[in-house]
């Protein structure tokens, strides 16, 4: 327990089926998914998860509403590379879930040395229709 | 922004929209039709394949015994095997989980959830408990949260208050992300939600289906 630990989860709201979010992210790195929605790459590894507690309606709280996303993304960046590493792994995810207009939030034990300090919830974000892929 | 994410990998990266994938029940249905074998690697159930048999070729094969028994249980009734395990898989996967690090936290270890009740899709996931006492819960809150600034409203921070508010601490701030994996490989579940659960808070509910 007493090795550093850089691992963390980003949740999302990303209005895109798993496959395709975890594909897309993959291609940040030059990788590819297992079936399972695991991404290896060397700098890091990271799951893309269903979270199990989605709240339609509790996930547009400003300040909690990220526990109730629709995607829970664990990261866990290469232990070896160190914490620079890691903050470049996580902003990476972060910025690209960004540039796609979806609200993304960062928790870890290096928030603040993230862009926006890992949080970002796009300007006059449009919440949508519950997904047809419930 | 997408400048900076193009500037980083040095490539133009797709838009998710322009992204097109197998959706996994057409790669099974194509899989079955072609090979005529499906599902054991996926993690699909009997009834799963029943229901899929019947939706390709339009008329119903023998249901199997489990679809029997299920139709005739009320839905708070725990089976005797998580669906999708037959007994000696089901005795693999609890030696898996015991022997992992998962045993670190407690040895009340039980399946809950769609596959402990019946009713789970071939795209279900399976949700392994560990049952503590709320001592023991906030012990290993303590460790697994040791470095987190109280006051800080961090998101970290805002998980664990989450956790402590709950009564769930999840896989991944357990450790148990690796352990979750090695399960999706040798059993083929979609997902696998391994959680350490305080007795009497609001996840604590069956029914259960204690490990083997």
């Amino acid at each position: 327990m007493s090795e550093i630990d850089f691992g963390g989860a980003i949740y999302t709201d990303a209005d895109a089926e798993i496959e395709k979010l975890t594909f897309a992210l993959s291609q940040l790195f030059n990788s590819l998914p297992d079936k399972w929605s695991n991404v290896e790459t060397s700098v890091g590894e990271f799951s893309v998860l269903k979270n199990d507690e989605f709240d339609e309606q509790m996930r547009k709280d400003n300040e909690d509403g990220f526990l109730y996303y629709r995607y829970l993304i664990e990261v866990e960046p290469n232990k070896e590379l160190g914490e620079e590493n890691a903050v470049a792994f996580v902003s990476k995810l972060l910025e690209y879930l960004w540039s796609q207009g979806y609200p993304a939030t960062a928790a870890c034990g290096y928030e603040d040395a993230l862009p926006n300090k890992g949080k970002l919830i796009p300007e006059n974000h449009n919440w949508g229709e519950y997904y047809i892929w419930k | 922004m997408s400048e900076s994410v193009e500037s980083l990998t040095g490539a133009k990266l797709p838009s998710i929209s322009e992204i097109k994938v197998e959706r996994p029940f057409e790669y099974q249905t194509e899989k079955y039709k072609r090979e005529g074998n499906l599902g054991e690697d996926l993690g699909a159930t009997a009834i799963d394949l029943f229901l899929l048999k019947r939706a390709i070729f339009g008329k119903s094969p023998a249901a199997p015994q489990s679809l029997k028994t299920i139709g005739g249980l009320p839905k708070t009734a725990a089976l005797e095997m998580p669906q999708g395990l037959i007994e000696a898989r089901f005795a693999k996967f609890s030696q898996m989980v015991r022997e992992s690090k998962a045993s670190h936290y407690g040895t009340d270890i039980r399946i809950h959830g769609s596959r402990a009740v019946g009713d789970a899709k071939a795209t279900s996931d399976i949700d392994v408990a560990i049952r503590v006492s709320p001592e023991k819960f906030n012990q290993i809150i303590k460790q697994v949260f040791k470095d987190v600034k109280p006051g800080s409203r961090s998101a970290a921070e805002k998980t664990m208050l989450h956790a402590i508010e709950t009564g769930k601490i999840h896989r991944r701030q357990l450790g148990l992300r690796t352990l979750g994996k090695d399960i999706q490989k040798e059993f083929g579940f979609p997902d696998v939600d391994i959680s350490v659960i305080r007795k009497g808070g609001a996840f604590d509910q069956g029914p259960w289906i204690p490990l083997k």
